[in-house]
């Protein structure tokens, strides 16, 4: 019976929380009092944790509280209760997508749409980057925070500039490797 | 026939899990991955459309990471291909979530682990400006769209939910593009019609 719970709240998060995987914060948190599967400090660690680990982070956050909540299974049943809406409203959109590609309306609307998707993502690397170069422990850190990102966006520049096709993983790799000589 | 549509499959899924797996700070910092990956290697889709599936998935309900698997995964092999390529992007977290996640919330204020998760976001954080350059470049074509790309950065900055914005900048868009028989919406519909 306790699968069947965390389905239908993971399925109700997946078709409510509507936009990126903060968005299912609230929700997930709702679920969590409302069936007492973690205490508030619990589910703050949990965010945390899904925070840290590689992948979408509302998918990690799905799946902590579910193994919380029933295990191994549990997880397993929260992550397809949350993708379940996501698939079916993709194959739709996408559907559509196709059907109508060369209208006028969707010409128009993508117009404007992809420089509000570029300010979008503008508007989360700000915040992310504001707080690891402020909320560091000492002052050191900021400086070399700020080193490694200009040293970065040059490399990345360089890189479509050059056509070096570094692939992003090499980057990423280098940020933790930097971070874990450079930053403590 | 149907030795090709289950290779199509298993390469949505493992190009997907591999995204997935090496990806840390969420579905946005996925963004440089999908280019190299389903742009550059795979060829699934155009530079252009990488955009438009995030304005999709932030309009859609769900995760953005999984609202772009899925319509990747549709384009490549319909319905099947969706699952193939959702499950694909939730698989890595499933296995590393039910892992390493209590373990990690125990550890979380490892000065290692602090440091090297401190390093990773900064290395997103580098990528992800290298891609909205990238981004702008293709779409920032004339006043208006910058006047779009300075607003939606503006009210996000002040805290208006991301749905609001992108619905708001496609209803604008359809007006617009009534009102001035707007040429850079016509010429980049003519160019998609021509690949």
């Amino acid at each position: 019976m306790n699968y069947f719970y965390i389905f239908i709240e993971f399925f109700q998060t997946g078709l409510f929380a509507i936009g990126g995987g903060l968005a299912t914060v609230p929700f997930v948190k709702e679920a969590v009092s409302r069936q007492h599967w973690m205490t508030n400090g619990e589910m703050s660690a949990a965010i945390a944790a899904a925070q840290s680990l590689p992948g979408p982070f509302g998918v990690n956050l799905a799946v902590y509280v579910g193994y919380s909540a029933g295990g191994v299974f549990g997880g397993a049943v929260a992550m397809v209760a949350l993708t379940l809406p996501t698939l079916i409203c993709a194959y739709i959109v996408m559907r559509m997508l196709e059907k109508w590609k060369s209208s006028r309306i969707l010409g128009d609307m993508f117009y404007a749409l992809r420089p509000c998707t570029a300010g979008m993502i503008a508007s989360v690397i700000l915040p992310l980057f504001l707080t690891q170069l402020f909320d560091g422990i000492h002052i050191p850190v900021n400086v070399q925070c700020a080193v490694l990102y200009a040293v970065l966006v040059g490399i990345g520049v360089l890189n479509e500039i050059k056509r070096w096709k570094l692939p992003p993983v090499l980057i990423i790799a280098t940020g933790a490797a930097v971070g874990l000589l450079f930053f403590r | 026939m149907r030795q090709i549509s289950i290779n199509k499959n298993l390469q949505l899924f493992s190009t997907f899990a591999k995204m997935s797996a090496v990806t840390f700070g969420g579905g946005y910092a996925m963004m440089p991955l999908c280019e190299r990956e389903l742009v550059e290697k795979r060829h699934w889709c155009e530079q252009e459309e990488i955009a438009d599936f995030y304005a999709v998935g932030q309009t859609t309900p769900g995760v953005v990471a999984l609202t772009v698997a899925g319509l990747v995964g549709t384009r490549v092999n319909g319905f099947i291909g969706a699952c193939a390529a959702i499950f694909g992007m939730s698989f890595p977290s499933l296995v590393l979530v039910t892992l390493i996640g209590a373990l990690l919330t125990q550890n979380l204020d490892n000065p290692f682990i602090a440091a090297a998760l401190g390093g990773t976001g900064t290395a997103v954080c580098a990528l992800l400006t290298v891609t909205v350059f990238k981004l702008a470049r293709g779409c920032v074509v004339d006043m208006t769209t910058l006047v779009i790309f300075s607003a939606a950065f503006a009210v996000l900055m002040l805290g208006m939910p991301p749905v609001w914005v992108v619905a708001t900048a496609a209803f604008f868009g359809v007006l617009y593009g009534r009102k001035t028989n707007n040429i850079f919406a016509k010429l980049s519909r003519l160019r998609d019609k021509r690949k």
